[in-house]
């Protein structure tokens, strides 16, 4: 892990942070409405986390790729 | 084997940094701009986080505007104060010639035999269906035995205007008050109100525009005669009771208005049996809440008139002591609670210092939404842009600016209804969960007004204030009172 994040350069690491707070609010949202019988917000979200997490894993990919 | 000294380490370390192009400070750089980045894209997620152990006031602190003056406008010369004759209850207990509660409650039984949960929405069973009446018929009990919703109870039985059970030696006739420092009083005031129940408290003027000319001992009676009493203010220093008025003393100067929460989930199932048992439940925790405030005041030397939907109108006073905005629905919207609670108030000689009244974008935000005019099924809420001055019924009270209602639309429904209904209040965008997400965005309503349009599509979009089958009640984690222990504010004056 260490070494993977050593590895990050400094847009990368921001570009990742950004990243994991909006996965983990997604999923918290999920959670809640779920906890508060909103079975279609829940869905709605789960799919727009599903959606953020994806788009950035490819983002990043591509930054890669390019060098 | 070889281990790695820290030194070894720690120079392989800045020799890959260094390969990497990232320094230690570009790092700690890149960290907190990722975090400030996330800060700035959700700005009150994290504080909304916080909100439900957070004290009601710094709460409210961040997330409301206070204003100065009220923001009720009524046209000077012309607005009249509202006769309780003219309610719309009173005036289809007329129109049907019996009082419109049987008629409510007979179409609630046939319902039942009908097996179904109202009029038009079926119930899975009539066993069912009589189930959920029951669940009225056990919260609305204590109510209607005890006050009927304060209308033309104006000092009766335990809506009395004098001390009830406060000890000789300790009423105000007895012994003048031992404190009379506003801080302290507001602070005990507050205190013994959340401690009768009361999810909302706040302290506003007692403005005689509010209160009705008159009240109906004989509420909802379908002939004459019809009992009336005037409501006075008068230079005296008790509120008494004459042959033709209830009078005011001019001493009264605050009005402690306190807000009764309504479970969401329950308000959902309108405009069903069980909707309405969560009203009814309102009514039933009022009482303790406006007896046991007005007989803490009275022991403490004060003098206190308790009153529910009775004496005035609630919903401007709610407004002038700081709880919330009056919504297109003409009903309170509070940034805790959205449109579900009821309301009642205690007014009081007692120095209280005065709550502001608040701003957090409601008014506007119904400029836009009309969820509530769009759903209603008797379609009397107004769908006008903007509010106006002119009232669309009798039983409205024209010069005002506010959305005038069809209130008549509106008792006819709950009739052919067997049952009152709540749809407004539950499909209000405003009646949410405690969820960060909802915080976060009354935030961005209040802050960002410009994007309200956005907001009710995404409303719709995401399914929230769908109306919901009655039977959820039945398997949905519930506590007391079916409170939302997560909506229950702390409190802290
Ligand atoms: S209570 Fe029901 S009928 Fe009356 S205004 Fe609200 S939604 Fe319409
Ligand atoms: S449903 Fe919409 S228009 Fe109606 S009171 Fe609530 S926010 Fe206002």
């Amino acid at each position: 892990m260490k070494e993977i994040i050593l590895r990050l350069n400094g847009k990368e690491l921001s570009f990742w942070a950004i990243w994991l707070v909006i996965v983990l609010l997604g999923l918290s949202l999920v959670v809640e409405s779920y906890a508060e019988y909103e079975a279609r917000a829940g869905i709605c979200f789960a799919v727009l986390t599903a959606v953020v997490a994806v788009l950035g894993i490819l983002l990043i990919r591509r930054w890669k790729a390019a060098g | 084997m070889e281990y790695m000294t820290n030194s070894r380490m720690d120079s392989a370390n800045v020799e890959r940094r260094n390969a990497e192009g990232l320094t230690r400070r570009a790092f700690i750089k890149s960290t907190l701009f990722g975090l400030t980045a996330t800060a700035a894209v959700l700005p009150n997620a994290l504080a909304a986080a916080e909100e439900k152990e957070a004290a009601f006031q710094e709460n409210r602190a961040r997330n409301v505007t206070y204003l100065e003056n009220s923001p009720l406008k009524i046209q000077e010369g012309v607005y009249k104060r509202y006769d309780s004759h003219m309610t719309a209850m009173n005036v289809l207990s007329r129109e049907l010639g019996e009082p419109w509660s049987t008629r409510v409650y007979a179409n609630g039984v046939q319902n039942v035999l009908n097996g179904k949960a109202y009029t038009d929405g079926p119930a899975s069973s009539v066993a069912e269906a009589r189930a959920f009446r029951a669940l009225q018929c056990g919260t609305d009990i204590l109510n209607m035995e005890l006050t009927r919703y304060g209308h033309g109870m104006e000092n009766i039985g335990q809506l009395s205007w004098r001390p009830l059970r406060v000890p000789k030696g300790l009423r105000p006739e007895d012994r003048p008050p031992d404190e009379t420092d506003p801080k302290t009083l507001t602070k005990k005031i507050k205190t013994m109100a959340r401690l009768v129940g009361a999810d909302l408290v706040g302290i506003g003027p007692v403005n005689p525009n509010w209160f009705y000319t008159r009240i109906q001992r004989n509420y909802a009676a379908p002939h004459p005669p019809f009992i009336t009493k005037d409501i006075t203010f008068g230079d005296i220093s008790t509120p008494t009771e004459t042959d033709t008025a209830l009078i005011i003393p001019s001493t009264f100067t605050r009005t402690i208005v306190m807000g009764i929460s309504l479970n969401r989930v329950f308000m959902q199932t309108s405009p069903s049996a069980v909707a309405n048992s969560m009203a009814e439940l309102g009514y039933t925790r009022m009482i303790v809440a406006v007896v046991g405030l007005s007989e803490f005041i009275r022991a403490l030397g004060y003098n206190a008139i308790p009153s529910m939907n009775g004496t005035g109108m609630s919903v401007p006073m709610a407004v002038e002591a700081g709880l919330g905005e009056v919504g297109r629905h003409g009903l309170l919207l509070t940034p805790e609670y959205g449109s579900a609670q009821r309301l009642c108030k205690v007014y009081t000689d007692m120095p209280l210092e005065l709550d502001k009244p608040i701003d957090f974008g409601a008014v506007e935000f119904c400029k836009t939404c009309k969820k509530c005019a769009t759903l209603c099924p008797a379609k009397a809420v107004s769908e006008d842009d903007e509010r106006q001055w002119e009232a669309r019924t009798s039983s409205n009270n024209g010069a005002a600016f506010k959305w005038y209602n069809d209130v008549m639309k509106c008792v006819r429904f709950w009739a052919y209804n067997g049952s009152t209904c709540a749809v407004c209040m539950a499909v209000c965008p405003f009646t949410k969960g405690a969820a960060w997400s909802h915080a976060a965005t009354r935030f961005a309503i209040d802050k960002m007004r410009f994007a309200d349009p956005a907001w009710v599509h995404l409303d719709d979009a995401f399914g929230f204030g769908e109306l919901r089958d009655s039977s959820v009640v039945w398997d949905m984690d519930m506590s007391t009172y079916a409170m939302d222990p997560k909506m229950v504010r702390q409190t802290k004056y």
